[in-house]
């Protein structure tokens, strides 16, 4: 009977107007599905207790319960995530703009931005803590630090890789340095800060759970470090959900968005 | 500057050399070059490939320094007549903006060089460029909607809207389909030499430098220099039977000849 079902359900989301829809969500739809399926039974048949791992029903429970708490936290996370990516945006693409005009600025900038990438943020967030107190400015600060380097590189390399005939069509009408920046580098690095985006974005969620790690007052980082110490496993899988579906949500919103701003990357030629 | 210019010619390029390499300045490419254009002439360079065609529109636009001779253009230098918005140039891959539309690509040299400021003087001027380039049912449409041809017809567009003196051509049907080259030879006799410009064209088509040009340069091999100049003494109105006739054929062998000569240079 459920099979039936399930055949004929299938049948008619898979043909017409929802076909294409229908492609793109069902086949992860199943698999989450499958995968919830195995989380229960290995769970069950194992006997495992749910404080090493609850059963997906009591992750869920969990969030249904106290949907304001997690509601708040998540905005938090959200939030501090949120502005230190845009703060990171905003200095990364101004810092490129200034170090594609000067190749001795360039040459200078470049081993800091550098080292401070590859130093793992985690060994610097306690100094920052030091520096900026416990509020909202160290989280946003990590977030900042985590986010900048991959904005920085492309827009980099998006300001730099200017068509030669665009340019030279440039020159042929006097056009200032700044003008050439603003008409034609900062379009041509569009795409380019887009794909730098897809990177930060997941990075920002990181950069404000460990922020939060280190603060430990809010937001679903300190319920995770709270939680993992009071050995509540739920609340913890509730949080580590809700991580994910901030990246995820942030991650498609650009995608979206990428989509409208860089047309004509999504169009098929008609020569 | 001393106008060293003949009465009718409006270019003149005298004993100038080019080198990409400041520092080592025996690795010329442009060596001696001299060549006088005549006001309202079409002229084709030809040679072989990376000899150093594209480098000379360069010097002639202003966009590179010859590390010795002179360049002259209505006796100012390639960049003091460019600040005069007399110099157009068109290229192999259109210079469009894929994020503007025809309307807003044809615009974008009235919004840099603001002249006239009005804005309803300017787009006058736009739907006169796009009523030249038969391309008014598409001003609305961006370059990723519009074929080969036509992206090129808007570059050329956007080259012709300050009404240039001279305008450089570099290899502007390179990138098109046989059949669309073979259109577009005649879209660009009807539209740029009816108006009596001053054109230069760079080109590896030695059918679109015969069925185009008035003079037809053939450089050597890298560092270029002016290995023979043929006179090209079709008239004026050419049509495509022109590619049927004896004279045509006769004289794309005699560049094809040159041209070998100048590649087996190598």
């Amino acid at each position: 009977m459920i099979f039936k079902m399930l055949y004929k359900f299938l049948n008619i989301i898979f043909s017409g107007k929802l076909k294409p829809f229908a492609f793109k969500i069902v086949p992860p739809l199943f698999l989450i599905i499958l995968i919830l399926l195995i989380w229960e039974i290995i769970v069950r048949s194992l006997g495992i207790p749910d404080y090493v791992v609850p059963t997906w029903q009591q992750v869920i429970s969990e969030l249904y319960m106290k949907p304001m708490f997690f509601i708040e936290h998540s905005l938090i996370t959200l939030m501090e995530a949120f502005s230190g990516f845009i703060l990171g945006m905003i200095f990364s693409i101004f810092l490129a703009a200034v170090m594609v005009h000067n190749n001795l600025l360039e040459r200078s900038i470049y081993p800091i931005a550098l080292m401070l990438k590859v130093t793992p943020i985690i060994a610097i967030a306690p100094l920052i803590v030091i520096w900026l107190g416990f509020g909202y400015s160290p989280k946003i600060f990590i977030t900042f630090l985590i986010t900048f380097f991959p904005i920085l590189i492309n827009a980099l390399t998006g300001f730099k890789d200017v068509d030669n005939n665009k340019y030279r069509f440039f020159q042929i009408l006097n056009a200032s340095k700044f003008e050439i920046f603003l008409k034609l580098r900062f379009f041509t690095a569009i795409p380019y800060l887009f794909s730098a985006f897809k990177i930060s974005i997941p990075l920002s969620v990181i950069g404000a759970v460990v922020g939060e790690w280190f603060t430990g007052n809010s937001g679903l980082g300190s319920i995770i470090l709270v939680s993992n110490n009071e050995l509540q496993t739920s609340t913890l899988f509730a949080s580590i959900l809700l991580l994910s579906l901030i990246g995820c949500l942030l991650t498609v919103c650009t995608n979206l968005l990428e989509k409208k701003v860089v047309f004509w990357r999504y169009n098929i030629f008609i020569d | 500057m001393v106008n060293i210019l003949e009465n009718n010619s409006i270019l003149s390029i005298q004993k100038v050399d080019h080198c990409y390499d400041k520092q080592d300045t025996n690795k010329l490419s442009v060596s001696n070059l001299n060549l006088v254009i005549n006001s309202g002439e079409f002229v084709s360079i030809i040679g072989p490939s990376g000899c150093g065609k594209t480098t000379i529109l360069n010097l002639i636009a202003g966009l590179l320094s010859p590390i010795s001779g002179e360049i002259s253009i209505f006796g100012f230098t390639p960049k003091d007549f460019r600040t005069k918005k007399s110099i157009g140039m068109v290229f192999q891959s259109p210079a469009i903006l894929p994020w503007l539309t025809v309307f807003q690509n044809l615009l974008l040299p009235l919004q840099i060089n603001p002249v006239p400021s009005k804005n309803s003087q300017q787009q006058g001027i736009v739907e006169n460029i796009l009523s030249r380039i038969q391309m008014e049912p598409y001003s609305d449409f961006y370059p990723h909607q519009l074929s080969g041809g036509m992206k090129q017809r808007v570059g050329i567009g956007m080259a012709l809207v300050f009404d240039p003196k001279i305008l450089l051509l570099d290899e502007p049907l390179g990138s098109l389909d046989e059949i669309t080259r073979g259109h577009m030879r005649y879209d660009l006799i009807e539209n740029l030499r009816s108006k009596n410009k001053t054109i230069i064209m760079v080109t590896h088509s030695i059918e679109d430098a015969v069925v185009m040009s008035d003079q037809i340069i053939v450089l050597s091999k890298n560092p270029a220099t002016v290995l023979t100049q043929i006179p090209v003494k079709f008239s004026v109105n050419r049509t495509k039977d022109l590619e049927y006739r004896t004279e045509f054929i006769s004289l794309v062998n005699q560049v094809k000849k040159y041209l070998s000569v100048s590649t087996n240079d190598f």
